[in-house]
């Protein structure tokens, strides 16, 4: 996590084309290994052109910087707005592609044991966050619900902005209740317990993990003087 | 050493919950705790487990020990000795794997991992869930997740087990599989239930709560369960059917023996008048299903061919997760993606308006509560009003009905479980509905509120209004079905009509009252088919 942070941290501080280009491919061999589903992959490519080109276009478009004036297909835009609209789209590419491969290889549960053993995070919040993880499809399943439920109390009519407003009321009282009776279940199944004798997963940093960092590390340091070297 | 209860008296934001609550329970004693919905029976186990007044605030007077420890002020000594199990075992749950959430408990005793790993496996085990070790805990059945809530305890050893209604979300097979470990565990258990016939040959003791609070009785099981004066509601159904059958000078005593029962029922067969239960056959069709197919999550739904008849309850039953609430939500149009026909009220569902289909199509969630919008239950029903072609006498007729009148003014998630139920009933019928789809009626209810449940439902049905109920529970199933479908696997309906003797041969979990009349009927095929308590008590008083 803290590598994609780093590599993130540097892509937003560097207009340099190589840099993000090096990036880009860099962030998208990721995704490509870590998203096995190509129908997903497809789906998220297909995604990333559409919002890149958007940024692409405006930057082209409307670059209130821009001086000399060129025409790109039936577009007529600046160059420095085609510069900047390739970096700042290249940029963004990089960034959904990262953040992506990062939710589709770590496991919820273990970078939360991750942060509860090595940043010393309290167990409460760590177990708070898994049980809200847990619970996404639940809240989503119930909400569908109160929609349904509304639709048919109403004979079929448009449901009001007053309706969706009174409908945050039964939201709000099972996600109370929920957090309510787990808090008090984790308790009696021995939460505030101190008696660890080791974790069962254990998260301590592993030699190849450090190998990973120090690796991530010297490519980052080679692509920005390779990027700094060829411009 | 034991559990002692001296004197116990609860109060929750001034109102008074237990009184005067007194009782032992010795070495190697299992405790049972009755009563009616509402009597304070989740408030006992949490007291006597410190999450009263620990957790949920309250205040209490008398003296609670278990083994001389305080479950209140010593929290750690007792929480290392006791484990609790909730009804809904998803509240228990903190991880997404099966193993880190057996761990969880266990790396907080101070276990090691290499035993931690020793005994993830023998709890598994143990709880037949072998090889489910890196499974997803979302991927898991309701049974199945009850079983590994138990896995949890069980891996902790304790030496006490609480148990407050463990079964109440899980159809009967699951339910089978969780009273056959409390058969086999060598915990000590305190346990809220209302399937008293699964669990009497195991209890020591009963405490039943009344309305008020009180102990009403507390002692030996024999001295609540072989009385006929005492309530029905709390007796294993064949004492209640012996009960019956002895009023009518057929049986000589009070008894939960299945073969005692059948023997008595089969000296007197001159004496039973062999009535056959009428069948209901036919009606007008209001909506025709032909060949429906569906895919959700992977699966393939092939429900095939369905008929509804109006003013009829028609009862889908079936194990949880065999589709039943899928087709309810296909008949109600939350679902389009499906194949074949869907007839309703003349025209296919595809191309009915949303107006129209809301108007006539009401549905009753499982849970209640989704239903609910408004401040007040008042509230509630004046929003019903508005959005109904009812004139003022109709809907004061439905209100009469309900006996919702005193909790007009209460906010509708602060009252009792079964009034939530009757009031997302009340709210479909003010509306107008000419169908209402209904999704496990007496789902996590006491049998007290389950029957009135279903008279509720048959008043309804009186009216004209048909419904679909679907339901695990054979109780409801024979009691109220006009029609009753058994649902398999996959979807595949197999439709009969009350009072059909083939439904027995499709029933895979059968409870002691349908044993005992399948056994009777096996030696005299005229005898009627009483399926429910209630069945065998009417025919004892209307026939005998």
């Amino acid at each position: 996590m803290a590598v994609i942070f780093l590599y993130v941290g540097f892509l937003l501080f560097n207009m340099n084309y190589g840099f993000n280009l090096s990036i880009l491919i860099l962030s998208f061999s990721f995704i490509a290994i870590t998203v096995r589903n190509l129908k997903s992959l497809v789906s998220l490519i297909i995604a990333v052109i559409l919002f890149s080109s958007t940024i692409f276009i405006m930057n082209f478009l409307y670059y209130t910087k821009g001086q000399t004036p060129v025409n790109f297909l039936f577009l007529h835009g600046t160059y420095e707005g085609m510069k900047r609209g390739v970096v700042l789209s290249m940029r963004a590419s990089s960034i959904i592609f990262l953040s992506v491969g990062y939710l589709f290889s770590t496991d919820p549960f273990l970078m939360i044991q991750s942060f509860i053993q090595n940043l010393h995070i309290p167990e409460k919040i760590g177990y708070a966050l898994l049980i809200a993880f847990r619970e996404i499809h639940l809240f989503k399943k119930n909400i569908t619900n109160i929609e349904r439920a509304m639709i048919i109390r109403n004979g079929g009519g448009k449901i009001t902005l007053n309706e969706r407003i009174k409908m945050i009321v039964p939201v709000f009282a099972m996600v109370v209740r929920k957090g309510e009776r787990s808090a008090i279940a984790l308790e009696t199944r021995g939460m505030l317990l101190e008696k660890r004798g080791g974790y069962y997963r254990d998260m301590s940093l592993r030699s190849i993990d450090k190998i990973f960092v120090i690796i991530s590390l010297l490519l980052l340091l080679v692509i920005l003087f390779m990027s700094n070297l060829l411009m | 050493m034991g559990i002692n209860v001296s004197t116990l008296s609860l109060q929750i934001e001034g109102k008074k919950i237990l009184r005067n609550i007194t009782f032992f329970v010795g070495e190697g004693e299992n405790v049972l705790i009755l009563g009616p919905s509402g009597a304070g029976k989740t408030s006992l186990i949490n007291v006597l487990t410190g999450i009263i007044p620990n957790n949920i605030p309250g205040k209490i007077e008398g003296k609670i020990e278990i083994d001389g420890i305080s479950p209140e002020h010593q929290r750690e000594k007792f929480i290392e000795r006791a484990g609790i199990i909730f009804q809904n075992p998803d509240d228990m749950f903190a991880t997404l794997k099966v193993e880190d959430e057996i761990a969880f408990s266990l790396e907080r005793r101070g276990v090691s991992p290499e035993a931690i790993e020793k005994k993830i496996k023998y709890v598994l085990k143990e709880m037949c869930l072998e090889g489910f070790e890196a499974r997803e805990i979302a991927t898991l059945s309701g049974g199945e997740k009850q079983k590994l809530a138990v896995a949890c305890v069980e891996a902790t050893e304790p030496k006490y087990l609480f148990l407050d209604e463990p079964t109440a979300l899980l159809d009967p097979l699951s339910t089978d599989k969780f009273f056959s470990f409390l058969h086999r565990t060598k915990r000590q258990f305190i346990i809220v239930e209302h399937k008293i016939d699964r669990i009497a040959d195991l209890i020591s003791k009963v405490v039943l709560i009344n309305e008020n609070g009180e102990m009403e009785y507390y002692g030996k099981p024999s001295g609540l369960f072989k009385s006929c004066k005492k309530s029905r509601y709390y007796k294993p159904k064949l004492i209640n059917i012996s009960c019956a059958l002895k009023k009518r000078g057929l049986i000589d005593k009070i008894t939960d023996d299945r073969g005692e029962i059948e023997n008595a029922v089969k000296k007197n067969m001159s004496k039973f008048q062999k009535t056959k239960i009428k069948k209901h056959i036919g009606g007008n069709v209001i909506s025709e299903i032909k060949g429906l197919e569906f895919s959700y999550a992977n699966r393939l739904f092939q429900y095939g061919n369905y008929v509804i008849f109006g003013g009829k309850i028609h009862v889908i039953l079936g194990n949880n997760g065999v589709g039943k609430t899928t087709l309810l939500n296909i008949i109600a149009g939350f679902e389009m993606g499906y194949s074949g026909e869907i007839r309703l009220f003349g025209s296919e569902l595809r191309n009915i308006k949303r107006d129209f289909l809301y108007k006539n199509i009401g549905y009753v969630f499982q849970n209640p509560e989704t239903m609910f919008f408004h401040n007040t239950v008042k509230e509630e029903i004046d929003y019903m009003k508005k959005h109904s072609y009812l004139n003022e006498n109709e809907a004061a007729e439905w209100l009469e009905i309900f006996h919702l009148e005193k909790t007009l003014e209460l906010s509708p998630f602060n009252i009792s479980t079964g009034e939530k139920r009757r009031l997302s009933i009340l709210l479909m019928v003010l509306g107008g509905k000419k169908l209402l789809l209904i999704d496990e009626p007496t789902f996590g209810q006491d049998y007290e509120t389950k029957i009135k449940t279903i008279e509720l439902l048959k008043k309804v049905r009186e009216k004209g209004i048909s419904m679909i109920v679907v339901t695990h529970d054979t109780d409801v199933a024979f009691d109220i079905g006009d029609f009753i479908t058994v649902m398999k696997n996959s979807g595949h309906l197999k439709t009969f009509v009350k009072g059909d003797k083939e439904i027995l041969s499709e029933l895979k979990k059968k409870d002691p009252v349908i044993e005992i009349t399948e056994g009777i009927i096996k030696e005299d095929e005229n005898f009627p088919l009483l399926l429910t308590v209630e069945q065998w008590e009417e025919y004892c008083e209307n026939n005998l």
